[in-house]
């Protein structure tokens, strides 16, 4: 039992950062853009958000505040990022998978550069703290898996029915999903969708940012070049896996911080399993999801990945 | 429009391409507070200067070619192998096994069949993204980015495991996962005093290959098609499914074997790091090579100067080598937008109107 | 721009010239409409109607020239402009959002409805019930787009537009996607709108001209060719100055034919992209030396019939017997041997590739033969003989054959893929809509062809949505509804009365 519980209560933060990835990445997604480069963006959160309390913060008085403004700091590259990867694919027009890539060895490679010089060396932050919530981590089982997390922990599963409100019952989700699915038709009726478009990349670019500085500030209290290790692309999956739906997403999150938790409890318990197959599992996970996931074509974004011209008459 | 006008239009273009791509480099330069000229010239130049680091420049540029043919014979064939780097792990696999199995074999036996062994298994790393995307529709992006950390994990449990170098776990060794020294059979010739190998040679020889059998031969031909419209080429009777996976296959197997002359040739045993992003430097290389083999050579020599230069920033100008990383993914997204514009009929007319009002008083351009 | 209400009494636009790559769009065109009054806006493919009618909405920016509504100029920079001005267009492929409702689709552009935390439904269906009440335009709010058939999306567009207050209406190409006697309905709902609205109709159904505008307007290469009242010309005048030359399409006059069965469908039953059953035991035979065409709606089986035969869609039962030889579930590949000619439906993405050359695309379905490779290797010379020879018979417009085939235009990348159908020397032809798009002399070109394919013996399967092309060419034609084929008339019998009453769906004659 307590096995169990342990497993669970790690697989709650674990899916933190792959939550908001998603939720990040469907926004692109539902607007039509298909951002491979989230980690990149991820990687260069991570950095940030750590060397604003590594550096500026240091030795202050209260490092909550430096915390803070890391996350803000990483939010707001990220949507600058965002940005930057909407004027290759949506005012230029590049294909959009080979360009996150781009984006994905940009970010990655610049958060690694700008560390090596500004931090150096494996150093380690004390992060932003868990808060056991009074009362309610006091219950058995439920208690240590829900209530016992940092405050982004409980920020992000809240954000899950936001995200759903925004998509579905907002006038900009309305674009958002105009934009993704017919934008000939949103541009008959005067929206402009390469606005729209830009929007939803900055906001999925702040998110994939605020994921990559959730795992330096409150996972990994530290930053190195793997720190992402492939959560930025797992988040792109799960959105495929999540058919686009904040709740589907955020279940998707879970199952694979499950097996992410489940593999780490699984040394722990010193069973004889080979560590590196252990490592493998959840990558192995992705592949399987995409492959019995199928694409529900009619509630889909089915201009994903189609660069918006009016002009051009087809 | 006029010719001029034309060749001007498009020349200015690159040129801006150009510019843009070394200022968003600067700017990364400049937040680090590096010497922006000097260190884009210790790149640029620096190897050149001595024929020991011109030839470490070569030797990057072997892996880097013969990977990057493979990745335009699939991006040709409209599918984007962002494996290349899981697949040349395999590829060491699959020859370090051979040569560890088979040490005693005569070289002109050994070095071919190492050869075909990582041939083999990077082939079939890259056949799983392509039958699952023939198959079930699987992003081949997404399939072959966990690929590469698959490939990973299974490369350190083989270094750690059971291809561990006795001499590591006995006696300690350099703590570095490795396997033991391979066989003589195996190696490469090297130009004396350079590390340079005549796996040079081998990939020249690959991008002719490559260059016949995409643009000489029928199956190349239905394999262009296929990824130049996929929907064209299924009503004319080409089963892109079928291309699709012989194209992942042969670009899976091109890194494997890069991935097995590597190891015969420079570093003489499978050790951890070998692979060191040649999988995703590739990518930019098939790309600025304009997916054409007589392109990708020249742009593979272009980028081992980049690795290579990379590397001597640190010392020279004190700028990490991942400087390497960031201009790779400039370039990337550089290339990609300036070819869309360069194919953009339309505002090369916009701007051809606004260059005629400009040289031309008004009235003329009714008559 | 602020929302005015004010009614339009008067929209006139003066020398409009807009230019696309190495095409003049529109050239320096000039009209005007008043109050209530119904304009035709005629012309044959690529006149430059949608082009004006963009411009017209703020979608295209004119390089020259001005709007001018209510004696007022007016600059129209995006479609937001237009609307306010009250202006609304139903384009040709209707602009909805086919994973939203009827009401999402609607407030997509109702902006009062719009604050920032909140989507304001309840004023937007309170809106399209006062819509449909005043027009008598029902629809149901909370219907997906995609369960909806294509004659209630039409009414939804035209609500939409409505809703979002336009007092000026475009509708372009209305009734092309519509069966005869739902374009009657239209063009009565139509003619009663125009008590309080202006409308210009875009055609080039005459008869539809005739019996809806006041003033007509034709266009020809982009240019005013024509401007006068419609009940002072004759159908006739009107058609020969839209093509501006006399052009009489060739016409099948040959005896039916009696030639065995080459093409035997039984019992097919075949999904579409969405997972319906687009046909159901669909059964049609046809003869060697005979053209059956194919009459329908677009939309009701017709591009899955044409795929499956050509093994591009999975069969779920039934046969296709092709010379006795069952080819349901076969590659495309084993199709093409089998010695199926076919002509797809998107020229551009189905018929060629079109970054590739001339000479490349009319070998794409024989690079392995022997005739053009020799051990994988191509042989060159020969498919440039090829390309060359080709080019002059099947009279290919271009510079040279080692172009792009997709820079040619429509009516000649059409001769490239017929070029290559028929010098394959097809068993038996399948033509998708061969002149969908094209001026009247490609069209005539192709036609001939088809005719002299016929001539020789083989069996054509053509399949429009122009009724008079299948009445010029067929032998026989069927008619498909909902995946079925309704009846099989002689040409004798076919007229565009009986046919427009099978392709409503109405099988018994008597009940109407």
């Amino acid at each position: 039992m307590n096995f169990i519980v342990n497993i669970l209560s790690l697989a709650v933060p674990f899916s933190v950062a792959l939550l908001i990835a998603s939720l990040g990445e469907m926004f692109n997604q539902r607007a039509g853009i298909f951002n491979l480069g989230c980690e990149g963006v991820m990687a260069m959160g991570a950095f940030l958000g750590m060397l604003i309390p590594y550096s500026i913060g240091h030795g202050g008085a209260t490092p909550g505040v430096y915390n803070f403004l890391g996350l803000l700091v990483a939010m707001g590259v990220g949507a600058l990022f965002g940005i930057f990867f909407g004027f290759v694919v949506v005012t230029f027009r590049a294909p959009q998978g080979i360009a996150g890539i781009g984006l994905q060895m940009f970010g990655v490679g610049t958060a690694g550069t700008l560390f090596r010089h500004f931090i150096g060396g494996t150093q380690s932050v004390l992060g932003i703290d868990n808060i056991d919530i009074p009362l309610l981590s006091k219950i058995p089982i439920l208690g240590p898996i829900f209530f016992t997390h940092n405050i982004l922990v409980y920020l992000a599963f809240l954000f899950v029915p936001v995200a759903w409100y925004i998509l579905f019952k907002t006038p900009w989700g309305l674009r958002v999903r105009a934009v993704g699915t017919n934008p000939r038709a949103a541009d008959s009726i005067g929206i402009q969708v390469n606005r729209v478009r830009f929007q939803a990349l900055a906001v999925g670019g702040a998110l994939a940012g605020l994921a990559g500085a959730y795992l330096s500030l409150c996972q990994a209290k530290m930053f190195s070049d793997e720190i992402i290790a492939g959560r930025g692309f797992i988040a792109v999956a799960l959105v495929y896996f999540g058919h686009w739906n904040p709740v589907k997403i955020m279940w998707g999150a879970l199952l694979f911080s499950f097996a992410q938790a489940l593999q780490l409890a699984i040394q722990g318990q010193g069973i004889n399993f080979p560590y590196e197959f252990a490592v493998m599992l959840p990558y192995v996970m992705v592949i399987v999801v995409l492959a019995f996931s199928r694409e529900s074509q009619l509630l889909g974004p089915t201009a994903l990945g189609k660069p918006f011209n009016r002009e051009k008459r087809t | 429009m006029t010719k001029t006008f034309k060749i001007t239009y498009k020349v200015t273009i690159i040129i801006l391409a150009i510019l843009a791509a070394m200022t968003i480099g600067a700017i990364i330069l400049l937040t680090i507070g590096a010497d922006v000229l000097k260190t884009y010239s210790v790149i640029l130049f620096e190897p050149l200067k001595t024929t020991l680091q011109l030839s470490e420049v070569l030797i990057r540029a072997i892996p880097l070619t013969i990977i990057a043919l493979g990745i335009a014979v699939a991006y040709r064939s409209g599918i984007i192998n962002i494996g290349a780097e899981g697949q040349m792990a395999m590829g060491i696999l699959g020859t370090t096994a051979i040569a560890l199995l088979f040490p005693e074999l005569p070289k002109p036996i050994l070095l071919p069949l190492a050869i075909l062994a990582g041939a083999i298994c990077g082939g079939l790393w890259g056949f799983i993204p392509g039958i699952l995307k023939a198959k079930l529709q699987v992003s081949e992006l997404l399939s072959t980015v966990m690929l590469n950390y698959i490939a990973a994990q299974f490369y350190t449990f083989f270094l750690r495991g059971p291809m561990l170098d006795p001499a590591e776990s006995s006696l300690g060794g350099s703590g570095t996962p490795q396997s033991m020294r391979l066989s003589k059979n195996l190696w490469l010739e090297r130009l004396p005093g350079t590390r340079l190998h005549t796996g040079i040679f081998f990939a020249i020889i690959l991008a002719i290959v490559i260059y016949l059998l995409l643009w000489k031969t029928s199956t190349g031909m239905k394999m262009r098609a296929a990824g130049a419209s996929e929907r064209a080429a299924r009503y004319g009777g080409i089963s892109v499914t079928t291309y699709l996976v012989v194209a992942m296959v042969i670009s899976g197997a091109f890194a494997g074997m890069a991935g097995a002359i590597e190891i015969a040739g420079v570093h003489r045993r499978a050790i951890e790091g070998v692979t060191g992003g040649y999988g995703f430097s590739a990518i930019v290389v098939a790309l600025f090579g304009g997916l054409h083999p007589a392109g990708i050579i020249p742009a593979s020599f272009f980028f081992g100067l980049l690795i290579v230069g990379a590397d001597m920033t640190q010392r020279m100008v004190g700028v990490p080598a991942n400087m390497v990383n960031v201009l790779q993914g400039i370039i990337i997204l550089v290339i990609v937008a300036t070819k869309m514009v360069l194919a953009d009929p339309y505002l090369m007319e916009k701007v051809w109107r606004k260059y005629q009002k400009i040289t031309n008083p008004p009235k003329e351009v009714e008559a | 721009m602020e929302i005015t209400t004010k009614k339009i009494t008067s929209l006139r636009v003066e020398h409009i010239t807009k230019r696309f790559p190495g095409v003049l769009a529109s050239d320096d065109i000039s009209l005007s409409i008043g109050e209530g009054e119904i304009l035709a806006l005629v012309g044959e493919n690529g006149a430059g109607k949608t082009t004006l009618m963009n411009i017209l909405m703020g979608l295209y920016q004119p390089d020259e020239g001005r709007i001018i509504i209510n004696g007022e100029e007016v600059r129209f920079r995006s479609p937001n402009d237009a609307f306010a001005a009250g202006l609304g267009m139903v384009h040709q492929q209707y602009m909805l959002v086919p994973n939203m409702t009827v009401l999402e689709n609607i407030a997509l552009g109702y902006k009062q409805a719009w604050s920032l935390f909140k989507l304001d439904l309840a004023m937007v269906r309170e809106r399209i019930e006062e819509i449909s009440k005043k027009y008598g335009l029902h629809v149901d709010p909370d219907a997906f787009i995609w369960q909806l058939s294509v004659g209630e999306q039409q009414r939804v567009e035209l609500v939409k537009t409505l809703c979002l207050g336009a007092r000026f209406l475009i509708l372009d190409e209305p009734t092309s996607a519509l069966t005869p006697q739902e374009t009657d309905e239209l063009i009565i709902l139509l003619k009663r709108m125009a008590s309080e609205l202006s409308i210009i109709f875009i055609s080039h159904k005459l008869q539809e001209v005739k019996d809806l505008s006041d003033t007509i307007t034709i266009l020809r290469h982009g240019a005013v060719v024509f401007q006068g009242n419609t009940t002072d010309h004759s159908p006739s005048d009107i058609a020969a100055l839209m093509t501006g030359h006399e052009v009489e399409l060739p016409l099948n006059e040959e005896p039916p034919c009696d030639g065995e069965i080459v093409l035997n469908i039984k019992d097919l039953k075949v999904k579409s992209d969405r997972g319906f059953l687009a046909l159901n035991k669909l059964n049609l035979s046809i003869r060697s030396g005979e053209i059956v065409g194919l009459a329908g709606v677009s939309g009701n089986g017709q591009r899955e019939l044409a795929e499956a035969i050509n093994g591009l869609r999975k069969v779920e039962s039934g046969e296709i017997l092709f010379y006795g030889e069952d080819l349901a579930n076969r590659s495309p590949h084993h199709v093409i041997e089998a010695g199926m000619g076919y002509i797809p439906e998107e020229r551009n993405t189905e018929g060629i590739v079109p970054s590739f050359s001339i000479k490349e695309n009319l070998i794409l379905k024989d690079a392995s033969h022997p005739e053009f490779s020799k051990h994988t290797f191509l042989r060159n010379k020969e498919i440039d003989k090829n390309a060359t020879d080709l080019r002059i018979k099947f009279d290919i417009r271009s510079p040279n054959i080692s172009i792009a085939a997709g820079s040619l235009s429509g009516g000649n990348i059409q001769k490239v893929i017929l070029a290559r159908e028929i010098s394959r020397k097809p068993k038996f032809l399948i033509a998708v809509y061969p002149i969908r798009g094209l001026d009247l002399g490609a069209a005539e070109f192709i036609h001939r062809q088809l005719l002299e394919k016929r001539k020789e013996g083989i069996g054509i399967l053509l399949v429009s949505e122009e009724l008079d092309e299948i009445l010029d060419l067929s032998d026989r034609v069927a008619v498909i509804f909902k995946g079925e084929i309704q009846q099989v008339l002689n040409r004798k019998d076919a007229n565009r009365r009986s046919l427009g009453i099978l392709m409503a769906g109405v099988k018994d004659d008597q009940n109407i």
